[in-house]
């Protein structure tokens, strides 16, 4: 069995299918591409297969990341000898590449696998290892809240100016709720950048994954209500975000330690030796 | 792919499930609208969820497609929240392929699978802003076509649509859109068009008819208003089933559909002559499709959609002969795969059982039979041809076999039922579990005890049934029913056993009126619709107001059309339609269940229905 992780992008329409649909989505691909998968033992079996981490709705992405389990790079739609002269043709980053091009070759359009790496044993899942993910946001000026962003933000010297001062606070903080309690969180050692150009994009830097997940829309919405906390209330922004705010995922991070230091690299770093 | 949407983000994500109406699904197709001369627009007057889970429209979405110069696209009624959205933006309905609006196209046409959609049917044409009364449009508003088991009595509708097609697509859905795209080119008139359309057998444009009634109510004649105009439209028939169009490469919808599975349509028809079902006659005569045709379009639909599951469709799966090796294939390849294999509609005996057992595990489901009546004597009055042995032996094997939970279906309301009836289902639950504690010894019971599922629907009598002359029960009647049949229930040993469910009913009225209604009721239908009726098929969306002030203000009387036993002579709405069987035939049979006598099923042997007309399949002088 080995274990690879796929890197893929979503644009297009297809930004409206929800995560656990993308997961079916992805389960089909596994069948019409014939990908040899991996399944879980016992009652239902289910592919082994699983996601970095969820993208809002609505939102596009040059930098999703899945790991799948394979029992072979064989392809089960083709018979023992069809893959034996198939694999002659092939060896190393070519049968990473053939599989990439046979899970392309029965995608839709907005979904493209973009790269693959054979992962090392005992290598920490994509899921776990997120810590921090790029962000490209926009406020969109077709939605009533966006548009009042886009002139408040306007109104204060345009957005690049309220950012600068935004991250010159000592502290942002927020009130977050979880499942089970409210609490104030700080969220300026969350970002570790944020830049915006003229015409009001944002590009972001911020820590994702289980631990210290800052949200776009919340980022967003905390950038608002610095801006004038009376027009936009925190949670109540927050809330009406889904709709104002256009949301791109660039790429997404894992930690890793390079001379003593922490660092942020893709989840498949373009330094991986099996690679596409 | 097509990038552009008809509404905007913003919008999208202010509405439940997106993914209704962005299209874009794999298997979907897009063409160049400058090649394109008819654009077609496949509608299903209830929520995607439901339509894509629609075998006509896959078949007819894939088949018009298959046309050069002619695109087929697809929309589906948009949910309570987005048909707010677009009333209050002002945005017109649109298709999902295109997303051009629906007033665009050259042909809509609905799939009517079902009596309580029709005020849906309305709050499309309303959105796309096309006039809801066909005698209302002009020479620029698309052709409103109708199909579906609902069509073979199109009367209650028939103000609301221009044409219907009756019968199976396969035969003559090119002949409809050829003809129509050859008007166009010759600016032939909406008028001139259709009578065009009139001359290609199973179509039928009501407006071409003309209604009398009698002074009570009651039609007088049903006649053509041309000579040219048939005086009966026959039903549209696939002679070869292995010979015809199907959709081997069906659309594969993002969100979790009905039916999220691949279909293989293993035969049509049925052989059993049950007197309730009207599938059973729409579809005569029984034919079966080619096992080697299936396997092959088995794994083409399983690569090409990536489904993980694959259903067997058809009325009775028992009854398709090539059952075994079917099966037996379909283990083979899907069993490595992973792939699940469903098979709904299985008669249960020794041969099901092992079927079962060997597609699925046995924990997981529970039997299913449906004696639909509580005793014998009912069940021979709808010719079910299901005996208590049958059901009882069945029961014993699958119990032996380790399953333990057991479902049954009846239906209350049928002709001639009594009390002792009634009572028969606690007596057959009751009986199914003595079966369960007298066959399987204690210590293979491991903790879990028989569990008898029993549920009841309202009975609903149908056209082209020998019931199409019976009065239905009343609401009252049928809620007294249910009393009586808890009742039975309390009253067995086992009774702790034994679960009990019904339907409502509250719709099933609506339903009854409908299926044998007659042109007077479009006016209801609008008022309905108008006072916001739709969506009448889903409990939270059903307001019996809207339909009592609509009958009431149009002076129709429900009674009229549901609870009223209609004798031989009286000439029936649908009587012009010809879906095969013939009249004598259904009254032969209607006479019969009164006596509560059977028939045989067309296996057995042949009763004459009228269907051998079409010489193929199970009939004398039939191909098989
Ligand atoms: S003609 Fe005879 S065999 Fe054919 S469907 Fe009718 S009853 Fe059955």
């Amino acid at each position: 069995m080995t274990k690879v992780r796929i890197k893929f992008s979503k644009h297009g329409p297809v930004r409206f299918v929800g995560h656990l649909d993308l997961m079916r989505y992805f389960q089909k691909v596994m069948r019409r591409a014939g990908v040899d998968i991996a399944y879980s033992e016992g009652y239902s079996p289910h592919q082994l297969m699983s996601f970095a981490q969820p993208l809002p709705a609505g939102a596009t992405s040059d930098g999703e990341y899945a790991d799948l389990t394979l029992q072979s790079f064989r392809d089960i739609r083709l018979s023992e000898s069809q893959n034996a002269n198939a694999k002659e043709e092939l060896s190393g980053e070519d049968t990473l590449k053939s599989l990439c091009l046979r899970m392309n070759s029965v995608m839709h359009e907005g979904i493209t696998v973009t790269d693959a790496a054979v992962l090392e044993q005992g290598a920490e899942k994509a899921m776990t290892s997120v810590a921090a993910c790029r962000w490209r946001l926009a406020f969109r000026a077709e939605d009533p809240l966006g548009q009042r962003a886009k002139d408040a933000l306007a109104g204060q010297g345009g957005a690049k100016a309220v950012l600068t001062r935004f991250l010159q606070s000592e502290r942002i903080v927020v009130r977050k709720k979880t499942k089970k309690a409210e609490k104030d969180v700080d969220l300026k050692p969350l970002i570790h950048e944020a830049l915006a150009d003229a015409d009001g994009v944002i590009r972001v830097l911020m820590k994702a994954g289980s631990v210290d997940n800052v949200r776009p829309a919340l980022f967003a919405a905390a950038l608002l209500s610095f801006a004038d906390a009376a027009a936009f209330p925190l949670q109540e922004t927050e809330q009406q975000m889904i709709s104002a705010l256009q949301v791109h995922r660039e790429e997404t991070y894992l930690a890793a330690e390079e001379e003593g230091r922490e660092v942020l690299l893709p989840l498949i770093p373009a330094t991986t030796p099996t690679r596409v | 792919m097509n990038e552009r949407l008809a509404l905007t983000d913003a919008q999208l994500l202010s509405v439940e499930k997106p993914e209704r109406y962005i299209g874009n699904e794999v298997n979907a197709v897009y063409k160049d609208l400058s090649l394109v001369d008819l654009r077609f627009c496949m509608c299903f007057p209830d929520v995607y969820d439901i339509g894509m889970s629609n075998l006509a429209i896959q078949i007819i979405y894939g088949m018009l497609n298959a046309q050069e110069g002619v695109w087929c696209e697809r929309c589906c009624a948009p949910w309570t929240d987005l048909e707010r959205l677009l009333r209050e933006q002002d945005i017109p309905l649109f298709a999902l392929e295109s997303q051009d609006p629906l007033k665009e196209f050259d042909i809509i046409g609905f799939t009517l699978q079902y009596e309580l959609c029709y005020t849906n049917v309305l709050q499309m044409l309303d959105l796309a802003r096309i006039p809801l009364l066909a005698s209302a449009r002009g020479e620029d508003d698309p052709f409103i076509m109708g199909g579906g088991p609902c069509t073979y009595n199109p009367e209650p509708v028939a103000d609301f649509f221009d044409f219907f097609y009756i019968g199976e697509a396969e035969t003559r859905f090119t002949e409809v859109t050829d003809t129509v795209r050859a008007a166009k080119k010759e600016g032939l008139s909406r008028r001139e068009t259709l009578l065009r359309l009139a001359g290609i057998p199973g179509i039928y444009v009501p407006s071409l008819y003309e209604v009398t009634y009698l002074s009570d109510g009651r039609i007088n004649a049903v006649t053509p208003k041309e000579e040219a105009v048939p005086k009966r439209v026959h039903k549209e028939l696939v002679r070869d089933l292995s010979d015809t169009y199907y959709p081997l490469h069906p659309v594969v919808p993002y969100i979790r559909v009905a039916q999220d599975r691949v279909v293989l349509e293993i035969l049509r028809g049925c052989i059993r002559n049950c007197r309730f079902c009207q599938a059973g006659q729409l579809y005569k005569p029984f034919r079966e499709r080619d096992v080697k045709v299936l396997k092959e379009w088995a794994i083409e639909m399983l690569e090409h959609t990536g489904h993980e599951e694959i259903t067997l469709s058809s009325l009775s799966s028992s009854d398709y002969s090539a059952l075994g090796e079917l099966v037996d294939e379909l283990i083979a390849y899907c069993q490595e795969r992973h792939i699940n294999i469903s098979l709904p509609s299985l008669r249960i005996d020794a041969f099901s059982l092992d079927v079962m057992r060997r597609i699925q595990d046995i924990k997981k489901s529970s039997l299913t039979f449906a004696p639909e009546a509580g005793s014998q004597r009912l069940r021979n009055v709808i010719n079910k041809g299901l005996y208590e042995e049958d059901i009882l032996r069945g029961a014993r094997e699958a119990f032996l076999g380790g399953w333990n939970k057991v479902k049954l279906y009846f239906m209350l309301g049928i002709p001639t039922e009594t009390e002792e009836d009634l009572l028969g289902i606690g007596d057959i639950a009751g009986k199914i579990c003595v079966e369960y504690f007298d066959n399987v010894p204690k210590e293979e019971r491991q903790g879990q005890a028989v569990e008898v599922n029993a549920s009841s629907s309202f009975f609903v009598p149908k056209p082209f049934t020998p019931f199409q002359w019976a009065a239905m029960n009343t609401r009252e009647q049928y809620l007294e029913k249910v009393k009586t049949v808890k009742a039975g229930i309390a009253a067995q040993v086992n009774q702790k056993r034994i679960r009990y469910s019904y339907h409502s009913g509250d719709v099933s009225v609506l339903e009854g009126v409908f299926a044998r209604g007659d042109r007077k009721l479009s006016a209801v239908i609008l008022k309905a619709y108008e006072n916001g009726a739709r969506y009448d098929a889903w409990t939270e969306h059903f307001h019996p107001e809207y339909w009592d002030e609509a009958f009431a203000s149009c002076g129709a009387d429900p009674a009229f059309y549901a609870h009223r036993e209609r004798d031989r002579e009286e000439v029936l709405p649908w009587d012009h339609i010809d879906c095969g069987v013939s009249k004598a035939y259904l009254y032969r049979e209607w006479e019969r269940a009164k006596e509560g006598k059977e028939s045989v099923n067309c296996r057995q042997g042949c009763e004459g229905c009228g269907a051998a007309a079409y010489r193929t399949g199970i009939c004398p002088g039939g191909a098989a």
